[in-house]
C-alpha cells in the first residue's frame, strides 16, 4: 500500500499539472492563422514552396503566382523564422510532396543576429503534427531553449489573460474549424489568399526594428542551416532560389552602402553554391507598378502594405518561376 | 548547455538516475562523464582549458606532496615545494589574467595614451573563474598540508569539473567536496524532494524575481539621462536582481548536487540581514569570501613585509592603530583582488577598493565605535540598534551596487547624485520601461507587483530561517497534499508570472 502510494502521489501531481498545462496552453494560446499555413503544407502537395521571414509573409502571393504559373504554390514565411525553422519547415512538406521550387526569402538581420525565442514561428513548432521531423526540430532547437517554451508553450501568451475568453471562443468557432481566411481580416486586410495584407499605415514609419547587416556578427547556425537546406533540396532534386524583396527607396539611400556590402556578401556565398540570388535592392533593379516609396511600406524594415505584394509576385514569377 | 534549457533539465534527470542505477562504486566515473559531457557541451577549446588545468593542478599536487616524502633537508624541499606551486599558481592564474585581463589592459593602454589598439578575440572559457580558483585553493592546502593530494587523475578531474558547480560555484574545498563526490549514495526519496524544492526555488528567484526586476534595473541604468529621477528604483531593483539572480542560481546548484547525495557549501546566508559591510561578506558569496580570506587575507597578513610594516606602523601610530592597520590593509588588498575578479573593469575596481575601505575604516573606528556607544548609552543588544545596523548596511551595499552595475565610474557618480536630487516616481510609468508582448504601463504595474510579493515571499523564507526556524525541515513535516500543492504553485509560477530569459540574459556569474 505504501509504495502504491509512492507511485501514486508523483503520478496524481503529474496529471494535475499535464491537465492544467493543457488547458493554459487551449485558453491562452490565441488562434492563429499560422494553423491554417501548416495544415495547408502538410495536407497538400505543391509544386512552389516561399520560406523566409515576414518580409516574404507580406510580400509574396502564392494565389497571384498560382495564377501566373498554373501551378500550386504555398508561402511558410512568418516573421521570426530563422534558417533553422525554414529548413524543418521544408521538410515537413516534403513528408506529404516533394516541391519542384523553393523560393527563400533572405532578410541579412536574421543572418547576423540570435535566434528569438518568440514569434511566429513558435507557433509553427506548435501546429505542426507529430513527426520525425518535429521531433528533430524539437533536439535542434526548442531542446536548447528555456525550458518553460517546450513544456509549457502558453508562457509566451501569458500577458493575453485578459482575452482568454476571446481565445476560446475563437478556437471553437467554426470558421477556424474549417480554417476559413476571413477569421483573420477585418475591412479587406490580413490574411487572405495565402498570405498576410498588410493594412497601410500612415504618418512616420517605425525605423527601431531595422537590423542593417554586420559581418562580423554572423549567426554561424543561420548559415549552417541554409547549408543544410541546400544541400536538402539537391538531394530531393529541388530547384533553390534565393530573394531578397525591397525595401523603401528611403532606406536604401540611407543605408545603400551597408545594403550594398550585404549583396556583395550573400551574391558570393550563394554563387559559391551555385545557388540563383535575385536581390530587389540592387541598384537599377524594376518591379513593374511597385511603388518603392516608404508611403506603400509599413515602416523602415521593408514590410509592404497591402497591394505591393501582388506586383511584386507577378514580377518575380517572370523572373524566376 | 543553459541551466534554464530543457536539454539541461533532461541531461539532470538522466545522470541522476543513471547516478542509482548503476553499481555505485561507479558512480564517481558517471559523474565525471556526464560532467565532462557538459562542459564538452560549450566547445572542445573551452574544455582543452579546463583539462590543462586539472592536469597541471594534480601534476602540482602530487609534486608537491611527494617532495615532502623525497627530500630530507626541510629547507630543500620547502624551496622546491614553493617552486613546484609559485610554477602551478603562475601558469593558471597567468591563463585567467591573459584570457579575461588583456583586453581590459589593450583598453586602458589605448584611453592613456590616446592610441587605438585592436581588442583581441580572446576565448574565455565558461566557468573559468571558478575552476581556476578551486584548484588552485586544491594546491595551496597541500602546500600549507592541509590536504592531502589526491594520486587519481580522473577523481581529481571530478573535483575541477563537477557540472552543477562549475559555472557560478560555489567553490569548492578538496577537503569536504573530495570526499563526497568519490563515496557511494544510495536513493534517498526524502532528500530528492528537499532537492527539487531547493532547485524549483531557486528557479523562482531567477525567473520570476530577477527576470522582473532587471526589465526596470536595465531601463534604469542604461539610460540614466531619460530616467534620471529613478536612481534609487534601479539600485534597489538591482540589489533584489542580483541576490535572487545568484542566489537562485546557487540553490538550483546546490539542489542538483543533493540529487547526487552531495552538499555543496552554502553561498549565501541572508545578505541583507548583515548589520556591517564584514559581516555581509560573511554572508554574500561566502565561498568567494572564505577563500579569499584563506589564500589571500591570511598570507598577505603573514608576510614579512607585512610584519615589517607592522612594526613600523606601531612605531608611527601607536600600539592600537599599529596592531589594526596591518588588517586593514590585507583587508583592502582582498577587496581589491575582489573586485579584479567581478571584472575587466576600472568600475570593479572602485567597487572592491569601496568595500575595502569601508571595512578598513570600520576596523580603525572600532575603538571610537565603542566609546561613542557607551557615550550616548546605547546598548549594542537593542532591537532598534540592530535595525539600525541592518539598514546602515543595506545603504552602503546599494552604494557599492552603483559601481558594479552602471556602465562605468562617471555614470555611478552621476546616478548617485541624481538619487540625491532629483526623484520622480512617476517615471516609472512612461513608456520604454516596456515588457514583453504586453507592453505599456498595465503590464509595468503587474510586473512591479510580481516583484514586490516575490520579495515578500522571499522576505517571510529569510526572516523565518534567520530566526533558526529551516524551511526544508517545516517542509519535511508537511502532509502531501501541502507538499503537492508548494510544487505545483512553484512549477506553475515560472511560466505564470516569469520573464523569458533570452530577454532577461543568463544568470549573472555564469559569465564568470
Amino acid at each position: 500500500m505504501r509504495s502504491f502510494r509512492k507511485i501514486a502521489i508523483p503520478a496524481a501531481v503529474i496529471l494535475l499539472l499535464t491537465v492544467v498545462n493543457l488547458g493554459l496552453n487551449y485558453a491562452l494560446i490565441p488562434a492563429s492563422y499560422v494553423n491554417f499555413m501548416i495544415y495547408e503544407g502538410v495536407s497538400q502537395a505543391h509544386d512552389t514552396v516561399f520560406l523566409g521571414t515576414s518580409h516574404g509573409l507580406n510580400g509574396i502571393s502564392p494565389r497571384i503566382v498560382e495564377e501566373q504559373t498554373g501551378e500550386k504554390a504555398i508561402n511558410l514565411c512568418m516573421g521570426g523564422e530563422y534558417p533553422r525553422d525554414a529548413y524543418y519547415l521544408l521538410k515537413m512538406v516534403c513528408e506529404k510532396s516533394i516541391p519542384k521550387t523553393v523560393v527563400y526569402e533572405l532578410d541579412f538581420g536574421y543572418w547576423c543576429t540570435p535566434e528569438g525565442q518568440r514569434g511566429d514561428f513558435n507557433r509553427a513548432y506548435y501546429e505542426m503534427p507529430w513527426s520525425f521531423t518535429k521531433a528533430e526540430y524539437f533536439l535542434n532547437k526548442e531542446w536548447k531553449l528555456d525550458f518553460r517554451a517546450a513544456l509549457f508553450p502558453w508562457f509566451y501568451y501569458r500577458g493575453q489573460f485578459r482575452d482568454m475568453k476571446e481565445i476560446i471562443a475563437r478556437k471553437r468557432s467554426p470558421e477556424y474549424r474549417n480554417r476559413e481566411e476571413s477569421l483573420f481580416q477585418w475591412d479587406g486586410y490580413g490574411y487572405m489568399d495565402g498570405f498576410m495584407r498588410n493594412r497601410p499605415i500612415p504618418g512616420e514609419k517605425p525605423e527601431k526594428n531595422l537590423v542593417l547587416w554586420d559581418e562580423k556578427e554572423k549567426n554561424e547556425d543561420s548559415f549552417r542551416y541554409f547549408e543544410k537546406m541546400a544541400a536538402f533540396c539537391e538531394k530531393m532534386g529541388i530547384r533553390l532560389v534565393v530573394l531578397t524583396t525591397p525595401v523603401p527607396g528611403e532606406v536604401l539611400d540611407k543605408y545603400g552602402e551597408n545594403f550594398q556590402e550585404a549583396d556583395n556578401f550573400f551574391t558570393e556565398y550563394l554563387g559559391k553554391m551555385g545557388i540563383d540570388y535575385w536581390n530587389y535592392n540592387r541598384p537599377g533593379t524594376e518591379i513593374e507598378n511597385f511603388d518603392d516609396s516608404l508611403n506603400a511600406f509599413t515602416d523602415y524594415e521593408g514590410h509592404m502594405s497591402a497591394g505591393q505584394a501582388e506586383a511584386f509576385s507577378v514580377q518575380l514569377v517572370e523572373d524566376f518561376l | 548547455m543553459s541551466l534554464i534549457s530543457m536539454e539541461f533539465l533532461v541531461f539532470v534527470v538522466l545522470a541522476a538516475a543513471g547516478y542509482y542505477l548503476i553499481p555505485r562504486k561507479y558512480q564517481w566515473m558517471w559523474l565525471l562523464g556526464f560532467s565532462y559531457v557538459y562542459y564538452l557541451s560549450g566547445g572542445i577549446r573551452a574544455a582543452c582549458f579546463l583539462a590543462f588545468t586539472t592536469v597541471t593542478s594534480w601534476l602540482a599536487g602530487i609534486g608537491v606532496e611527494s617532495v615532502s616524502g623525497r627530500i630530507s633537508d626541510r629547507k630543500k624541499a620547502g624551496r622546491k615545494k614553493k617552486q613546484i606551486t609559485a610554477c602551478a599558481l603562475i601558469l593558471n592564474f597567468g591563463i585567467l589574467g591573459v584570457l579575461k585581463y588583456t583586453n581590459f589592459a589593450i583598453g586602458t593602454v589605448s584611453h592613456l595614451t590616446g592610441a587605438d589598439f585592436d581588442m583581441m578575440q580572446l576565448l574565455l572559457p565558461l566557468g573559468i573563474s571558478f575552476y581556476t580558483f578551486q584548484s588552485m585553493g586544491y594546491i595551496l592546502d597541500i602546500y600549507w598540508g592541509r590536504t592531502k593530494a589526491e594520486h587519481n587523475l580522473f577523481r581529481f578531474a571530478l573535483f575541477v569539473s563537477f557540472f552543477p558547480q562549475i559555472l557560478q560555484g560555489p567553490i569548492g574545498r578538496f577537503s569536504t567536496l573530495g570526499s563526497q563526490l568519490y563515496e557511494s549514495h544510495s536513493f534517498d526519496r526524502s532528500r530528492t524532494e528537499q532537492a527539487v524544492l531547493r532547485i524549483l526555488w531557486g528557479y523562482f528567484k531567477k525567473m520570476v524575481i530577477a527576470d522582473n526586476a532587471v526589465i526596470f534595473v536595465n531601463a534604469i541604468f542604461d539610460h540614466p539621462d531619460i530616467y534620471d529621477g529613478l536612481g534609487i528604483i534601479g539600485v534597489l531593483g538591482y540589489s533584489i536582481q542580483l541576490y535572487c539572480d545568484f542566489s537562485g542560481g546557487m540553490d538550483v546548484v546546490i539542489g542538483i548536487g543533493e540529487l547526487f547525495g552531495i552538499k555543496l557549501d552554502e553561498n549565501f546566508r541572508r545578505p541583507y540581514f548583515a548589520v556591517s559591510i564584514t559581516d555581509f561578506w560573511h554572508r554574500w558569496h561566502i565561498t568567494l569570501g572564505t577563500w579569499m580570506k584563506d589564500y589571500v587575507f591570511y598570507p598577505v597578513s603573514l608576510s614579512g613585509w607585512m610584519k615589517s610594516f607592522s612594526g613600523f606602523a606601531r612605531k608611527t601610530c601607536g600600539k592600537q592603530n599599529g596592531r589594526t592597520l596591518p588588517i586593514c590593509l590585507a583587508n583592502i588588498i582582498v577587496f581589491l583582488v575582489v573586485g579584479i575578479w567581478h571584472g575587466a573593469a576600472w568600475k570593479f575596481i572602485i567597487y572592491g577598493l569601496y568595500n575595502g575601505l569601508i571595512i578598513a575604516f570600520s576596523g580603525l573606528m572600532a575603538p571610537s565605535y565603542r566609546k561613542w556607544k557607551k557615550a550616548f548609552h546605547i546598548s549594542g543588544d537593542s532591537r532598534g540598534f540592530h535595525l539600525f545596523q541592518i539598514a546602515r548596511t543595506f545603504l552602503l551595499v546599494n552604494i557599492s551596487w552603483f559601481f558594479d552595475r552602471a556602465e562605468d565610474v562617471p555614470t555611478a557618480l552621476l546616478m548617485m547624485k541624481n538619487t540625491l536630487t532629483h526623484f520622480d516616481l512617476h517615471q516609472i510609468l512612461e513608456p520604454g520601461i516596456e515588457i514583453g508582448e504586453a507592453s505599456g504601463t498595465t503590464y509595468t504595474l503587474i510586473a512591479i507587483g510580481v516583484v514586490l510579493c516575490g520579495c515578500l515571499l522571499v522576505f517571510a523564507v529569510s526572516l523565518m530561517e534567520e530566526q533558526g526556524r529551516k524551511l526544508s525541515e517545516i517542509f519535511e513535516r508537511q502532509n502531501w497534499l501541502v507538499k503537492s500543492a508548494v510544487y505545483l504553485c512553484l512549477i506553475l509560477a515560472l511560466p505564470a508570472l516569469g520573464q523569458p530569459s533570452g530577454e532577461a540574459g543568463g544568470f549573472i556569474y555564469a559569465q564568470f
